[in-house]
């Protein structure tokens, strides 16, 4: 026999599984693709951070051509 | 035949050589011993990558027949080494530490390996690695064609990487010394898990001609050894111009510590939070400790913090472009799917997509950690910090689950000399890892840096804390 679920006690089971999910840690990256995109986001992150560093523009890089 | 003592496996070069000159066993019988040493335990640790039994029997007869003439060759003449398979040794496999390249074959000798041919140390195998180094970042212990680096000391730990099966080696007493190489923390850190000594050379002293490629402008090629003054030893032979190496700085080396300047003389900089705050509780009286016995050495002590620069950031981008520009054909053939470890394929293959103006930017950024660190040796001579500030990590652990201290970006506490390991490799110093103790039976390092060129000055300074500690001379139960 079937019971019909009330609005308020889905509410209460969403409710209860969103917490379950805020306390559980994101899973690791698995797939390739995934791994790809985690390695593309350390990427980003890398470059804004040296964007962020203010540099005279005088500041040559460090290697030396040697003719 | 002379039966080997167990206390040869872990006599320092120095030790060695003299037993050889008063005849207490030949080349032959000391090198036979040790290939079936390495043969024997080097698969317990994955630590072999290759023996080279035949050729070291041989060249082992050769310097057998120039003792006979009383021809010494010098301090290194009939000791045996092997070396991190990034290096050539013509005809046979070099590997790289990677799948794609278990059947890669060259021609020649890397310089170095020449040097100590002609010097007369006896090569007999090449050592496991992290494979390609570690470039693209790898996040398992098992990152290796030769699988997860087995401590020594407890094979249930890692060894540290990527000079992995050097640390191991040395430390399971398989060879005398070995070479390793450096582009941030891959001599520093095996040395220190593994409880040997390592030297880290200045960025262009030694000639990296025949070792895999990772980063041009970071990779360095160094010892790994007994005791600081062995890596001396290693490093005068080591060392020196090289036209095949573009980054060759045209200087040699000659191991003089008795020309070094007196410790009163000199500077130590050190920062508290490096002893007191960063490091486990556990791990700070033994830092403490190391700190205690150098500072009693007279040095005239100093407090110092690096200045604030994205040195991790310049770090991964430098090297992330560089590794991957060099294995790009590996990336574009498809092969790259072939390493072990899934992290280190994504990040060589993100490398490639880095834009030249951010790789400028780390390039300019690292001028001014360059300039900060003249600044910096102004003020001291050397720098001493804990080599790593945790106990070698589980090797069933990924990399990134490893304890890691109380770092100050959790806790809020100073920094200190934090990034000395990324910072000390953009500017291309020298570095020398001496053990300083144990905790929970697994060895510790402290580190010492110097400017450019300085090495003679780290080796006396490490030479004098080994004549006063034993904890390089520690064994582990193999």
């Amino acid at each position: 026999m079937s019971r019909k679920v009330t609005r308020r006690e889905w509410s209460a089971t969403l409710a209860g599984a969103a917490s379950l999910a805020a306390q559980t840690p994101p899973a690791p990256p698995q797939t390739p693709e995934q791994l790809l995109e985690v390695a593309r986001q350390q990427a980003r992150r890398n470059a804004d951070l040296l964007t962020k560093h203010k540099l005279p523009p005088s500041t040559e890089p460090a290697f030396l051509f040697k003719p | 035949m002379a039966q080997i003592p167990d206390d040869v496996f872990y006599a320092t070069a120095g030790e060695l050589s003299s037993k050889l000159k008063a005849k207490e066993f030949s080349a032959l019988e000391l090198t036979r011993a040790f290939c079936d040493r390495l043969e024997k335990l080097g698969p317990r640790y994955n630590a072999l990558s290759l023996s080279l039994r035949e050729t070291a029997i041989k060249k082992a007869k050769d310097v057998d027949d120039d003792m006979k003439r009383e021809r010494f060759r010098g301090p290194l003449h009939g000791i045996p080494y092997a070396v991190k398979d990034l290096l050539s040794v013509a005809g046979n496999p070099t590997t790289w530490g990677a799948k794609p390249y278990a059947g890669q074959v060259f021609d020649s000798d890397a310089t170095v390996i020449s040097k100590l041919n002609r010097s007369g140390a006896i090569l007999l195998g090449k050592l496991a690695m992290v494979e390609l180094a570690g470039g693209g970042g790898y996040r398992y212990p098992a990152a290796s064609l030769t699988g997860p680096g087995l401590n020594p000391w407890d094979r249930t730990r890692w060894s540290g990487g990527s000079s992995s099966g050097s640390g191991r080696a040395v430390a399971a007493g398989l060879v005398t010394f070995a070479l390793g190489s450096e582009t941030s923390g891959s001599i520093l850190t095996p040395a220190a898990y593994c409880g040997v000594t390592g030297l880290r050379p200045t960025y262009g002293l030694v000639s990296r001609a025949g070792a895999m490629a990772l980063s041009w402008t970071m990779d360095k090629i160094g010892p790994m050894c007994r005791s600081a003054e062995d890596c001396g030893l290693v490093l005068q032979t080591i060392a020196g111009k090289d036209a095949e190496d573009p980054a060759s700085a045209g200087k040699s080396f000659y191991y003089a510590p008795q020309f070094a300047r007196k410790f009163t003389d000199l500077r130590l900089g050190w920062a508290p939070a490096d002893f007191q705050e960063r490091p486990e509780a556990p791990l700070r009286a033994v830092f403490q400790q190391a700190l205690d016995a150098v500072r009693g050495f007279g040095f005239k002590v100093t407090e110092v913090t690096l200045p604030d620069l994205p040195y991790g950031p310049v770090t991964g981008t430098v090297i992330s472009a560089e590794g991957s520009a060099v294995f790009e054909d590996l990336i574009a053939s498809g092969k790259v799917d072939e390493l072990a470890d899934a992290r280190q394929i994504a990040g060589l293959k993100t490398g490639l997509e880095i834009l030249a103006k951010d790789y400028l930017k780390a390039m300019r950024i690292r001028s001014q950690v360059q300039q900060a660190f003249r600044k910096i040796f102004t003020e001291v001579d050397v720098l001493i910090t804990p080599g790593r500030i945790t106990v070698a990590s589980r090797v069933s652990e990924p990399l990134d689950a490893a304890r890691g201290g109380a770092g100050p970006q959790a806790t809020g506490k100073a920094a200190g000399l934090r990034d000395l390991i990324p910072a000390g490799n953009l500017a291309g110093l020298p570095a020398l890892s001496l053990p300083c103790g144990f905790v929970e039976g697994l060895p510790l390092a402290i580190s010492l840096v110097g400017r450019p060129f300085s090495e003679n000055t780290l080796l006396a300074v490490g030479k004098q804390y080994q004549s006063v500690t034993g904890w390089h001379r520690k064994r582990p139960k193999v």
